[in-house]
């Protein structure tokens, strides 16, 4: 076999492969856009998005760009898009807002599953409820018992529990931070 | 196989293996802060160096400087003209969440720490923390960083570039408190551990503690008292009692 004949022959297979990743990166439809459903929004920005800043949203934890589940407020993370500083001006409506798509981005899929069976165990299996039980592997560790006023107040807004119930076990949380 | 070819084996695979060895000890995000860190203090180290720099990054496993920390900040108070002071003979009040209290008095530099040797009876603290410095409470809780520097980051030029709200005297910021400042109307006569050395020469005053020892003759303000007990409060410990 001459020197060309064996380099097109070791080369083909590679060519092809390039040839085949790239074009892969063509293909239609990646910048689709679908929307998923999360729970209601209007309790989880009067009720629970304070708990969530007070606990996970410090600087040290959530409240840093550089880490998922991205959560701004008052003591912690401010949002780029305003002025204000960390311990100073009270948390914006648009920091809340940002809060609840954060949360609701984490598993949209999982968290659609929850929205379209309130009640049900779906719940369970978030990765947001089992990493703050302390179920899945977290930096900062075991953060709700289940059924207790923090878990209630989270759990409870996923879950579709009343606004009242919620609201009620987010204070009571609240309450008990230091 | 023929020996040259074993050697060149071995020669492919001690890089892999170095680097593998590598990977497991090497964290990239404390070494990148690591070496964004300033110079040296002219003086070299000592408890009084690097004042509001993260202590912890250093004083730990993973870097091993020694004493390994717990916990370690720098409270600073602001001059008339803006540039900070570090704040000596203030009791820092820490309190976990198991129900432990440990406190440490700062000193001349206005640095605190506690060692985990300090620890008493623990093997660290739980987290999350909560604060006091003098009258005042941090409004926040610690979730896990051990450095207060780590959030109280001071301004410098890379901050104030990326950030216009950084402030520059005291580095808030939208992802920083800024510096840890109190006022010394704000240390009340049971928080003071030392001598307290006003900079503006408006107030401040007297001693009020008994055997804070000074670690290395400059005056104000041992290094580190500590004392962890189970929802006990306590300031004695290796470097004198309340």
């Amino acid at each position: 076999m001459s020197g060309t004949s064996k380099f097109v022959k070791v080369a083909s297979p590679l060519v092809l492969l390039v040839l085949g990743v790239a074009s892969s990166g063509c293909q239609d439809g990646l910048t689709e856009t679908r929307t998923f459903a999360c729970p209601p929004r209007a309790p989880f920005e009067a009720h629970v998005s304070e708990l969530m800043e007070r606990r996970c949203g410090t600087l040290d934890c959530h409240g840093s760009d550089f880490r998922p589940l991205r959560i701004y407020g008052e003591d912690g993370l401010r949002s780029p898009r305003e002025n204000n500083r960390t311990a100073g001006a009270p948390t914006t409506a648009t920091e809340r807002a940002d809060n609840y798509f954060s949360l609701c981005a984490v598993e949209p899929e999982q968290m659609e599953k929850v929205v379209s069976n309130p009640g049900g165990s779906a719940v369970n299996t978030l990765l947001l409820v089992r990493k703050a039980r302390g179920q899945e592997g977290h930096k900062g560790g075991k953060v709700f018992n289940p059924f207790d006023d923090a878990d209630r107040c989270v759990v409870g807004w996923l879950r579709g529990d009343t606004e009242k119930s919620v609201a009620e076990a987010c204070q009571a949380a609240l309450a008990k931070l230091p | 196989m023929r020996a040259t070819e074993i050697s060149r084996a071995l020669r492919l695979a001690l890089p892999v293996v170095v680097a593998s060895l590598w990977g497991c000890t090497h964290d990239p995000v404390i070494a990148e802060r690591i070496e964004k860190l300033p110079a040296e203090d002219a003086a070299g180290a000592s408890a009084f160096h690097r004042a509001g720099q993260p202590c912890v990054d250093c004083h730990n496993t993973y870097e091993g400087a020694s004493p390994e920390l717990a916990v370690g900040g720098t409270i600073f108070s602001q001059n008339p003209d803006l540039t900070l002071k570090g704040v000596s003979g203030v009791f820092v009040t820490i309190f976990d969440s198991a129900g432990a209290t440990s406190k440490a008095c700062t000193n001349a530099a206005g640095n605190f720490y506690i060692t985990k040797a300090d620890l008493q009876g623990v093997a660290d603290f739980a987290f999350p923390l909560t604060v006091q410095v003098g009258s005042r409470f941090m409004s926040s809780l610690v979730g896990r960083e051990r450095s207060c520097a780590g959030c109280h980051v001071l301004a410098n030029e890379e901050r104030i570039a990326e950030d216009p709200s950084v402030d520059k005297a005291t580095g808030q910021g939208r992802s920083s408190a800024g510096a840890i400042l109190i006022s010394f109307d704000e240390i009340p006569e049971s928080e003071r551990c030392g001598p307290l050395v006003d900079p503006t020469g408006s107030g401040g005053g007297g001693a009020s503690g008994t055997g804070v020892g000074g670690a290395s003759g400059t005056g104000a303000g041992g290094a580190t008292v500590a004392s962890t007990t189970a929802a006990t409060t306590g300031a004695g410990g290796s470097g004198g009692g309340q």
